[in-house]
């Protein structure tokens, strides 16, 4: 299945910018977790939780969301297919994992900020080095698929080259 | 368009070793406590945060 040109650009496009758009939003995730992490208790450390969990659920995960949808779409829709390259395979198992770990994180993220917001002592390291930890390694993951997608490193996979070959068979 | 390369490539069993690596540390981590308590308790294991129950999402800002 072949989309139609405008549709392929507008999906790759719409791929794109949710695909940065996750990278950033996780960066700026990571820069609050610092804030919680070196700043002690004060309005800027008590804000940093609220900011998290926000962030997290109105940014990251629809981000996330969307661009594995926009992935699926561009790929599936284009000659490139979704299981053809390593490079576009490698993307997908990346992407999947991210989101799974993102979506493991919600609840945790969501405890930290009730507990940041409590009147009560509470001794929130361990969490948000954790979330540190997370994030960092999201973001690692997606800066290797940002640069399987500039790249696009060489190799097709068992059932790329059966399609190569039937292709190829097909238009002798 | 990306040229046939018999074999996996080996970019790609780099990826692979990392994953299990991390895979691997991150079970090490948690089977022996160094990545401390998981789950929501370990958030609530201090002062009067633990009387209450959180806040579900739908009703945070």
């Amino acid at each position: 299945m072949t989309l139609p040109p405008a549709v392929r650009k507008l999906a790759l496009t719409a791929h794109v910018v949710t695909s940065v758009g996750w990278l950033g939003a996780v960066v700026a995730f990571l820069a609050l977790t610092v804030t919680a992490l070196t700043a002690s208790p004060s309005p800027a450390w008590r804000a940093a939780y609220p900011a998290m969990d926000l962030l997290t659920r109105h940014a990251i995960v629809p981000l996330a969301v969307g661009s594995l949808l926009t992935g699926l779409l561009s790929s599936l829709g284009s000659s490139w297919g979704l299981l053809r390259h390593y490079w576009v395979t490698t993307k997908l198992g990346l992407a999947l994992a991210a989101t799974a770990v993102l979506l493991l994180q919600i609840e945790p993220i969501g405890h930290a900020a009730d507990a940041a917001g409590s009147a009560g002592p509470t001794d929130l390291r361990p969490a948000t080095s954790s979330m540190t930890v997370h994030a960092t390694g999201g973001l690692i993951v997606l800066v290797t698929t940002t640069v399987l997608a500039v790249y696009k490193p060489r190799g097709l996979t068992r059932y790329g080259r059966r399609r190569q070959r039937e292709a190829a068979g097909r238009s002798q | 368009m990306t040229d046939a390369v018999p074999g996996t490539p080996r970019w790609v069993k780099v990826i692979v070793a990392v994953v299990i690596v991390v895979v691997l540390l991150a079970v090490v981590a948690v089977l022996t406590g160094i990545g401390g308590e998981h789950g929501p308790g370990r958030h609530t294991s201090a002062g009067p945060v633990a009387a209450g129950p959180p806040t579900p999402p739908s009703q945070r800002a």
